[in-house]
């Protein structure tokens, strides 16, 4: 059975029907939540709401985008509005801990070290989620809110309540960092250094 | 160092955010610049690998957790309509139609009975024993709104004697007094509400034995401590609140003096505590109350009394849920003393069903100490 028709089903309210599209999602969404929040508590409980609120809000799925997508748009709401009710709670004293911009540019040392190997695609996938473990918090927060949410700098400025400077700062320094990490472990697979012209064009 | 103006470009254009000028700007230093090239290349590579970036599973029981969340906002759905206002009225308008026969009855008693009083009374209860009859009528009063005569002697008799009425062996019907009576209605309907919140909970009550870890994320959400406080209301509702109120205005403890009350709206969900009282009586204590509703602008309160308010005063903190937004609550005049106090409940006929909480934060004397807690009633004028 697709999506499409399961979703349709689900709206009719049969619940089965909800809960298949619920098992093909959980491990997308329940990641981006755990990536989102970086606890695993947190993160299945606002993956469990992003769900609730699909079912409560399927009425309103118009499926102009897949279930998927909205899903996954659903659950990074439900964590912005965690993270910024967390922030408050925590008040000043960590929006300024949340803040390490003057903590300096990791310098991107290595540039002959990069492996050239090219890993498979599911081990360069493994390798990333490792490596996003070990990224700071807020700096994983923005890389993932763009990389994996699609939100833009601008969009992002406004979930996290930070300028744009900051935003295009941060998520360079995660991409930094990243490829430091994965450097080190000797896991970079990154571009072949061969095709540098289509780099590019790329926009 | 000049480079590490790029790094920045170099990443806003993996992500389409450069401006034409920045996107000439970097075009023209990467061609100068082997090292940034390469940086360029190895964050696109990292850029691509995110589509295959891997996915952590979710925990184990996971999809049952959803469908157990789903089940449980459907129920919920059902739950607040005991609470909803347009039924309270419905109930109390029952309780005064009971009232109102039982005053009739009062009159009527000295006549001899009327052919017809009894006649009119149903089938089922001319088959009622005697002595259960009247607790059988006490307790459908309420729902039949059928404003027949019937039950006039009974309830006349169960509501104002005192002690040796016919249902008087239960404890309940001895602390009955005649003001209660009508406050005996909505509770009726009250404890119905927790029956069948009872029975809507147990599947909720199998996940906790089947499936320990959700359910444990269940009761850390807001949702589930709006459950767990709607429950728990539920079942503290026939000792407490309407029967225990009336009673209890005015007649014990001296009304003691509050001024400048301060009533906030607070996000609902965050007040597992109420109804509750509390006497604060430090700013520390302040401090640590206002705590509780990181999602409330409270600092209206939290600045407006500092340490030289408390050399000399206390507060009054008051919480309160309702069943609809559009409820509102005064502090009752000469509702406060030592022991209580009594909030009245105001109801627009048009409510609102969403849930809805209230901090009142009232001026009080020092003859109230830090810490004290007070009981909450809440009357409808």
């Amino acid at each position: 059975m697709s999506d499409r028709d399961l979703v349709a089903r689900a709206r009719a309210g049969d619940q089965e029907a909800f809960a298949r599209l619920v098992e093909e999602n959980q491990n997308k969404v329940y990641s981006l939540a755990l990536r989102l929040v970086g606890d695993r508590e947190e993160a299945a409980d606002l993956a469990q709401e992003a769900f609730l609120k699909a079912w409560q809000g399927l009425k309103s799925f118009q499926g102009d985008s897949s279930f998927a997508t909205w899903i996954y748009r659903l659950t990074t709401n439900v964590c912005i509005d965690y993270l910024r009710r967390q922030k408050r709670r925590q008040g000043v004293e960590s929006a300024i801990s949340l803040d390490d911009e003057d903590s300096g540019w990791a310098e991107p040392a290595d540039w002959d070290q990069d492996p050239q190997r090219k890993l498979e695609q599911s081990e360069r996938g493994r390798a990333l989620a490792r490596a996003m473990e070990q990224l700071p918090d807020h700096q994983r927060r923005a890389l993932v809110l763009r990389e994996l949410s699609g939100l833009s700098y601008q969009e992002i400025a406004q979930a996290m309540s930070l300028d744009l400077g900051t935003v295009k700062s941060r998520i360079a320094r995660a991409r930094l960092a990243l490829r430091k990490i994965l450097l080190s472990d000797g896991n970079f697979s990154g571009a072949a250094p061969s095709n540098p012209t289509n780099e590019k064009k790329r926009r | 160092m000049a480079c590490q103006h790029y790094y920045e470009l170099i990443s806003q254009r993996l992500d389409g955010e450069l401006t034409w000028e920045e996107e000439q700007e970097l075009e023209s230093h990467l061609a100068d610049c082997p090292s940034c090239r390469a940086l360029a290349e190895q964050l696109s590579g990292l850029h691509e690998d995110f589509s295959a970036l891997e996915e952590i599973p979710a925990p184990e029981g996971f999809v049952q957790g959803v469908m157990d969340r789903i089940r449980m906002e459907e129920t919920k759905k059902v739950i607040p309509l005991f609470r909803r206002p347009q039924f309270k009225a419905a109930a109390g308008l029952a309780a005064c139609l009971v009232l109102c026969a039982g005053l009739y009855g009062v009159g009527q008693l000295n006549l001899p009975v009327q052919n017809g009083t009894v006649q009119s009374a149903s089938a089922a209860m001319e088959n009622q024993p005697e002595d259960t009859l009247p607790q059988y009528k006490a307790s459908q009063a309420p729902a039949d709104s059928d404003p027949e005569v019937e039950d006039v002697p009974e309830v006349s008799g169960y509501s104002f004697a005192s002690g040796e009425t016919a249902v008087g062996e239960s404890a309940q019907a001895e602390q009955l007094t005649p003001r209660i009576y009508g406050s005996d209605a909505p509770s009726q309907v009250r404890s119905e509400g927790k029956n069948a919140l009872t029975e809507e909970n147990e599947p909720e009550g199998e996940t906790q034995s089947t499936q320990p870890p959700n359910d444990a994320l269940d009761s850390q959400t807001p949702q589930g401590d709006q459950q767990d406080a709607l429950a728990g209301e539920g079942q503290d509702d026939p000792e407490s609140t309407v029967g225990v109120t009336d009673a209890a205005i005015g007649e014990e403890g001296e009304a003691r003096s509050f001024q400048n009350e301060q009533y906030l709206s607070v996000t609902y969900g965050a007040t597992p505590q109420a109804p509750s009282a509390v006497i604060l009586g430090s700013v520390q204590s302040l401090t640590d109350y206002l705590a509780a509703f990181p999602e409330d602008d409270l600092t209206a309160v939290a600045e407006g009394y500092g340490a030289a308010y408390f050399e000399s005063g206390r507060l009054l903190a008051v919480l309160v849920e309702t069943g609809s937004g559009s409820n509102s609550f005064t502090l009752a005049e000469d509702g406060l003393d030592a022991e209580q106090v009594v909030l009245e409940e105001n109801r627009p006929q048009e409510g609102t069903c969403d849930m809805a909480a209230w901090l009142i934060v009232a001026e009080v004397g020092t003859e109230f100490s830090e810490g004290e807690t007070l009981e909450v009633s809440v009357v409808t004028p």
